[in-house]
């Protein structure tokens, strides 16, 4: 059967909620790692966005069992029929939209003090692994392995993407050498954050694809291709950053900032591609491994 | 634009194997295209994994055979539903599952022709 329309809103859902649970707890992740070298007037903004963004993801989490349930009705008449969403919350949903609001909670209320920013970690990185409570990785069996690479990749996903708006925040004041210390200090910690995130994804891949790397033998290793080009796009991207661009900042060149609010603008939008074409292929396809 | 909308069309109809790959189906009694001569009492579904049957849906020249889903059910790798007593005619059957293993849905379609002209069975009770 052919995806429909409460199909496309279910991607759609899908996307708007990873990008708002990454975006707030990668800004978590950010404001502990920089905020040292931040201005009290960034850090309340990206208190704002954290806040913004967590309210998002609550309501988008909310959308995907809605859209869930008309897909497997066929219309609008499932999102207020009873026992379908009963379903879709007791096979997964519950469990992820639970513990994503949970630990969203607790990372927006104790990333307000700097003393709590442990906790506000801990929250972010509950809300950002939210996802593995359900999907194909929890299905590959009872062997927890999965589940923890697929934790740590999202929690590395969350690091990366997550940085995007608050580093544009304090790009924004145009200050080349402020926006090269913080520029600088998250660059030294995302090398190791997204190294790991790519060696988990990599693992985790190989354990979908049923312990093998045949990509194009199958839809959904058709569709991680697709979404390796992107991936290598971004990778691309934030190598230049770190050798090119943050060096200049360092040195005080102005016309550095402009081109980093930029690269911003294209890491988010690739980010966002990237996204979508997760929600996509992990609604549309099913990987080898449970064929 | 317009090329590149095509592109990314294009680049999506490629990648795209059937849809909803998740839990599938690996047959049906009555299986799909089935030509029978006699009515069905029931309808069985087998999956590859274990599903809760969410919707089934039955139609027959455009009107609604009320088909009832135990949804209470606990997740089988086979499902099955009564039927009521069927006439002759093409029938399409809707159907779509949850799988709780990794919250996904999956769904389908076939159809089926009874070509006797009355039903040649009871329906179960």
């Amino acid at each position: 059967m052919s995806a429909g329309f409460w199909d496309a809103g279910l991607i759609v859902a899908k996307t708007v909620t990873y990008a708002a649970t990454f975006g707030a707890a990668g800004a978590v992740f950010f404001l502990t790692v920089c905020a040292a070298l931040m201005a009290a007037a960034e850090r309340q903004r990206i208190h704002r966005l954290v806040l913004a963004a967590a309210l998002l993801s609550v309501l988008g989490g909310g959308a995907q069992i809605l859209t869930s349930a008309a897909s497997m009705s066929g219309d609008a008449s499932g999102m207020m029929d009873g026992s379908l969403l009963g379903m879709v919350w007791q096979a997964g949903a519950g469990r992820a939209n639970g513990s994503r609001a949970l630990g969203l909670l607790v990372a927006v209320l104790a990333s307000r003090s700097q003393r709590t920013a442990w906790l506000a970690c801990l929250g972010a990185a509950a809300a950002a692994t939210s996802f593995a409570w359900i999907g194909h990785a929890r299905a590959l069996g009872p062997d927890a392995l999965p589940i923890l690479l697929l934790s740590l990749h999202l929690t590395g996903i969350a690091f990366w993407l997550g940085a995007l708006v608050p580093l544009s925040v304090i790009a924004a004041g145009g200050d080349p050498l402020h926006t090269g210390a913080a520029a600088a200090r998250f660059g030294s910690v995302a090398a190791l954050v997204v190294g790991a995130l790519l060696a988990a994804g990599a693992v985790l891949l190989w354990l979908l694809l049923g312990r093998s790397l045949a990509l194009w033998t199958s839809a959904y290793g058709r569709w991680v291709m697709f979404k390796l080009v992107w991936v290598a796009a971004i990778l691309c991207l934030a190598v230049f950053n770190k050798w090119r661009l943050t060096p200049r900042l360092l040195s005080g060149d102005r016309r550095a900032v402009a081109q980093l609010r930029n690269t911003i603008r294209v890491e988010m939008l690739v980010g966002g591609v990237i996204l979508a074409v997760t929600a996509t292929f992990t609604t549309l396809a099913g990987p080898p491994a449970l064929d | 634009m317009k090329g590149s909308m095509m592109t990314l069309a294009a680049a999506v109809m490629l990648l795209a194997g059937p849809a909803f790959g998740h839990a599938k189906l690996l047959r049906s009694v009555p299986a799909a295209d089935a030509q029978l001569q006699a009515a069905p009492t029931s309808l069985t579904l087998s999956f590859n994994e274990n599903v809760q049957l969410a919707v089934l849906s039955l139609t027959s020249g455009g009107k609604i055979i009320p088909v009832t889903v135990d949804r209470s059910r606990p997740a089988a790798p086979q499902v099955s539903v009564s039927l009521p007593a069927l006439s002759a005619g093409t029938y399409q059957v809707q159907w779509s599952a949850l799988s709780p293993d990794d919250g996904h849905v999956a769904k389908g379609t076939f159809a089926f022709v009874i070509s006797g002209k009355a039903p040649a069975v009871a329906p179960a009770r």
